[in-house]
């Protein structure tokens, strides 16, 4: 008997999307025989049979996403009796992808590639296509397992869609626009005065003077939806601290004046804290988590996501294996990432499987804020600016520099007296940091 | 006992007649309602009769032109009484046509004046019928303007001009939009003195400055009196002031043309939605109220029978679900003078005022085979076109000379397409025709668009 698996389709893919069985239970198939049909959000491809055998049972329906690497039909001889039928059984016979959580799950960030679609069933690749072409998938009817939209319908919805002149064409490509699925020229053709948005002349009249429209489109839209599912979805709090930054500055200059060819002078404040949050975090594994609503998933490993300021919106990046990295290693790592988020060249795996986030608004002389939450994550800090602060000894006040932190956390997966231990241990690393650094 | 209909059209204009016509194809139980004659305007008073009237005159001044090509007449004559009877009976053929349309399509047909004093609800002398949906179609009358002696005998509106008996010798035409325009044409044609007094700097404000100006000077028998206004009609002559001073001009007939108002008396439907242009509808011809939709010269849009014909698809299309709606971007207009005019989309002064990068291209028409095969070569006649230098669009297309009416709704096609100068390029117009002069001025502004 032999296992038919979802193949592997480069790096970047998860799952496939079955389409359509071409052979039924009960067929008799040949090496080279196409078993199936199946799409990724890239590509629509065939399984062919690997062996010659009757197909015995299939383990997935049409429609269903198959993460790849998992068995989905066994060929056999007639009447072979199936190791655990009809079971969906997980067989992965690689080792897990890296990061290797505690219990695997797909971890998420602001941005990720292959978005999911939220309310219509609908293939990545169908949806791909679907954005590409101007195409509203919900007003399409899915001919797949249970309504879900396919290529095939979107294609279909291409052919009947009204026409699009040349200069309207243009238009969209030039500036980016997204072509609407039906226009106000004839037979509803999609003209170059449909780009613009219908309340225009109504802006004019309530807010005189010149304005601009900006279709809420790619990583805006993307990030609008994330946050706005964050604070839908959790019950965010956050907590204030400010850590004592007399060693982390000192620390600093310290590097600074150091070797050149050791490469230590570009490490920053923000890595100092990124490398107090790595070795703070193991102690706490509630903070180094997922809330995914019936189950809490805690990390062994930290997986940093850092909140990167680019010019197309906000990404986040993640340092992985944080914990086993050194200083140096923690500010190369997340100097790079920021680096290729900012120049657009990141990969769809730089941006997913944080496990705990960092934002650094310091720069910008923020005191304090409340980061949101990157969902499913449990806990994301806000790194502020250093501000004196004044301790108080036997009457004597003296003005000591302090680090501030916000640490945003949702109140269904940690309470706050635990998470307050969290941020006073972090404080208290922060501040007697080179201890921190000998352990 | 009150009538049941699907739907009531009051009026019945091009606006009226089609939408009825269509209504009734899609399966839908109509009453039609009209006061006077089928076909509204456009067919007893307007469009048609102005047609005739202006063939008549065209082939008056051609006949007496006709020598440059080798043909004379002896001594032509133009007989009004003949060119009347001429007109009538073409009206009559029309108006039997839409008859015949009504009865056709299963349309009823009602003769009287319709009373609408609630949704849903007409009353035409006494009789009550009702209707879930109403279509007002009624139109629009010449308007009066508060001048003293505007109710002279002597004072006549489009409506009773055409009905005129003998020509006058010397007539003044106040205002010099489309209707005075043809009229003014007609009149100095076949023999009368005519003098246009216009308010405005130019005659024909919906024209490309430069054609208007073409066709004034081209009316060479025509005395016009532009930024002037009427003060006072006196027996015998009409008195006008301009630049401050007051002149006269004597007429033994005066044309009022100086707008329409919408027939909306009768209309009493609480709330109904009524600008002083006429009644408000959406783009779907759909007015405030439930029920209630208006069409053609009545919502005060476009003044124009096609626009009427298409305003009615959009209505019924609303009534019967569909998605049509009213676009007024490519809506051809042609006056019908000797050169004729005509135009679709905006001139070169609306494209910049919606801040367009717009460009102008000119080819006159003296450059055009056909043009010079049958006209003087100082006959008048140029094509403008305006097109948007960012997109290359084509934006507007103005041309005056032979043909021009016939040639207009190619523009529309392209501009209601909106196709590129570089498209149009790629089309093939007949040779030898008028029409080449559009192909020629686009090819003009892709020329200059390279340099
Ligand atoms: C002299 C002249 C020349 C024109 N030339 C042209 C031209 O060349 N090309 C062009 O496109 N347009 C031309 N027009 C304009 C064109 O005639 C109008 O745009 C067109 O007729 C409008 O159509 P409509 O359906 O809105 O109404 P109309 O044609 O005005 O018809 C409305 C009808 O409704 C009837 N009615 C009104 N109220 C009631 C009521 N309460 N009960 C019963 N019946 C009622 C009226 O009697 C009328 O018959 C011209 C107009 C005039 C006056």
């Amino acid at each position: 008997m032999e296992r038919v698996l979802m193949p592997k389709q480069g790096n970047t893919v998860e799952s496939c999307v079955i389409l359509e069985w071409k052979k039924k239970i009960g067929d008799t198939v040949l090496p080279g025989d196409v078993l199936c049909e199946v799409e990724t959000d890239k590509a629509t491809f065939e399984v062919q049979a690997e062996h010659e055998g009757v197909l015995l049972t299939v383990l997935f329906n049409e429609g269903d996403d198959v993460p790849v690497l998992e068995t989905i039909a066994y060929l056999g001889k007639p009447g072979e009796i199936l190791p655990e039928a009809g079971a969906r059984s997980v067989e992965n016979p690689v080792p897990a992808p890296l990061p290797s959580p505690v219990i695997p799950v797909k971890a998420q960030s602001f941005i990720e590639a292959g978005e999911k679609a939220r309310s219509v069933r609908i293939s990545p690749r169908a949806k791909n296509l679907a954005e590409r072409k101007g195409i509203v998938p919900e007003n399409l009817e899915g001919s797949g397992p249970g309504g879900r939209i396919l290529e095939r319908d979107v294609c279909r919805a291409l052919q009947g869609r009204s026409s699009i002149g040349t200069a309207a064409l243009q238009k969209a490509e030039e500036e980016d626009l997204s072509i609407p699925a039906e226009g106000s020229g004839i037979g509803g053709r999609v003209l170059t005065t449909d780009f613009k948005t219908v309340r225009k002349s109504g802006w004019a009249e309530d807010f005189p003077g010149n304005s601009i429209e900006t279709v809420v489109k790619g990583a805006r839209e993307v990030i609008a939806r994330r946050m706005k599912a964050s604070l839908d979805q959790t019950a965010q709090f956050t907590l204030h601290a400010a850590a004592d930054a007399r060693e982390i500055v000192e620390y600093r200059q310290y590097l600074k004046t150091a070797d050149p060819s050791k490469g230590l002078s570009d490490i920053t404040l923000g890595d100092l804290v990124l490398y107090a949050v790595s070795r703070v975090l193991p102690a706490f594994p509630f903070m180094n988590a997922h809330f995914l609503g019936e189950k809490i998933v805690s990390f062994e490993h930290v997986h940093l996501g850092i909140a990167v300021d680019t010019p197309k919106g906000l990404l986040v990046p993640t340092v992985r294996f944080a914990d086993t990295l050194s200083l140096k290693g923690i500010s190369d790592c997340a100097g790079r990432l920021a680096e290729k988020a900012k120049s657009g060249k990141a990969n769809p795996e730089d941006l997913i499987g944080a496990t705990f986030t960092v934002t650094n608004l310091g720069s910008l002389g923020i005191e304090g804020f409340t980061p949101v939450l990157n969902t499913p994550q449990v806990a994301i800090l806000g790194v502020c600016s250093i501000t004196l602060k004044p301790i108080g000894g036997d009457g004597d006040v003296t003005f000591i520099p302090h680090l501030g932190l916000s640490l945003t956390i949702d109140h269904q997966a940690v309470d706050g007296a635990p998470a307050a231990r969290f941020l006073k241990e972090l404080c208290d690393a922060l501040a007697r940091f080179r201890i921190l650094l000998a352990e | 006992m009150t009538e049941s209909y699907d739907l009531i059209v009051i009026g019945s204009g091009p606006g009226g007649y089609r939408a009825a016509e269509q209504a009734s194809l899609t399966g839908l139980s109509v009453l039609l309602v009209e006061r006077e004659g089928l076909g509204g305007v456009c067919l007893n008073r307007g469009c048609i009769p102005t047609k005739c009237l202006l063939n008549a005159s065209k082939h008056f001044s051609h006949g007496k032109k006709a020598g440059a090509f080798g043909v004379h007449f002896d001594n032509p004559r133009f007989v009004l009484s003949e060119a009347m009877a001429w007109k009538d009976r073409t009206v009559k053929t029309l108006s039997r046509g839409v008859e015949s349309i009504m009865k056709r399509t299963g349309v009823t047909v009602l003769k009287g004046e319709a009373v609408v004093p609630e949704r849903g609800f007409v009353v035409v002398e006494g009789r009550e019928y009702r209707a879930n949906t109403i279509i007002l179609a009624g139109g629009s009358a010449p308007w009066i303007p508060p001048i003293p002696g505007a109710e002279a005998p002597m004072v006549k509106t489009s409506r009773e001009i055409l009905s005129l008996r003998s020509l006058p010798e010397e007539m003044v035409i106040i205002g010099g939009g489309v209707i005075g325009i043809e009229f003014a044409s007609f009149f100095s044609a076949v023999g009368t003195r005519v003098h246009v007094v216009e308010m405005a700097d130019e005659i024909c404000p919906m024209m490309d400055r430069e054609i208007a100006r073409t066709l004034r000077s081209s009316m060479e028998e025509v005395t016009f009196h532009l930024s002037s206004k009427v003060t006072n009609i006196e027996k015998g002559r009409v008195v006008y002031v301009s630049d401050g001073k007051e002149s006269a001009v004597s007429a033994d007939l005066v044309l009022m043309s100086v707008g329409r108002k919408p027939n909306i008396a009768g209309i009493d439907i609480p709330g109904l939605d009524i600008g002083s242009e006429g009644i408000r509808v959406n783009n779907r011809m759909a007015t405030n109220l439930p029920g209630v939709y208006a069409i053609g010269d009545i919502t005060g849009r476009s003044l124009l029978a096609h626009s009427a014909y298409r305003m009615a698809e959009v209505a019924v299309s609303s009534i019967t679900g569909g998605k049509s709606i009213m676009r007024y971007g490519a809506v051809p207009w042609a006056v019908y003078t000797d050169p004729e005019a005509a135009g679709c989309g905006m001139t070169v002064e609306e494209a910049l005022r919606q801040g367009r990068k717009a460009r102008t291209a000119k080819v006159r028409m003296a450059v055009n085979g056909r043009f010079l095969a049958e006209n003087t070569p100082e006959s008048p006649g140029v094509c403008i076109i305006v097109s948007d230098e960012a997109t290359g669009v084509l934006l507007g297309v103005h041309m005056l000379g032979p043909y021009s009416s016939e040639i207009i709704h190619s523009a529309s096609v392209m501009i209601e397409a909106e196709l590129t100068l570089k498209e149009i390029g790629e089309i093939i117009f007949p040779h030898p025709t008028v029409s080449e002069v559009l192909r020629d001025a686009v090819l003009e502004a892709t020329h200059s668009y390279k340099e």
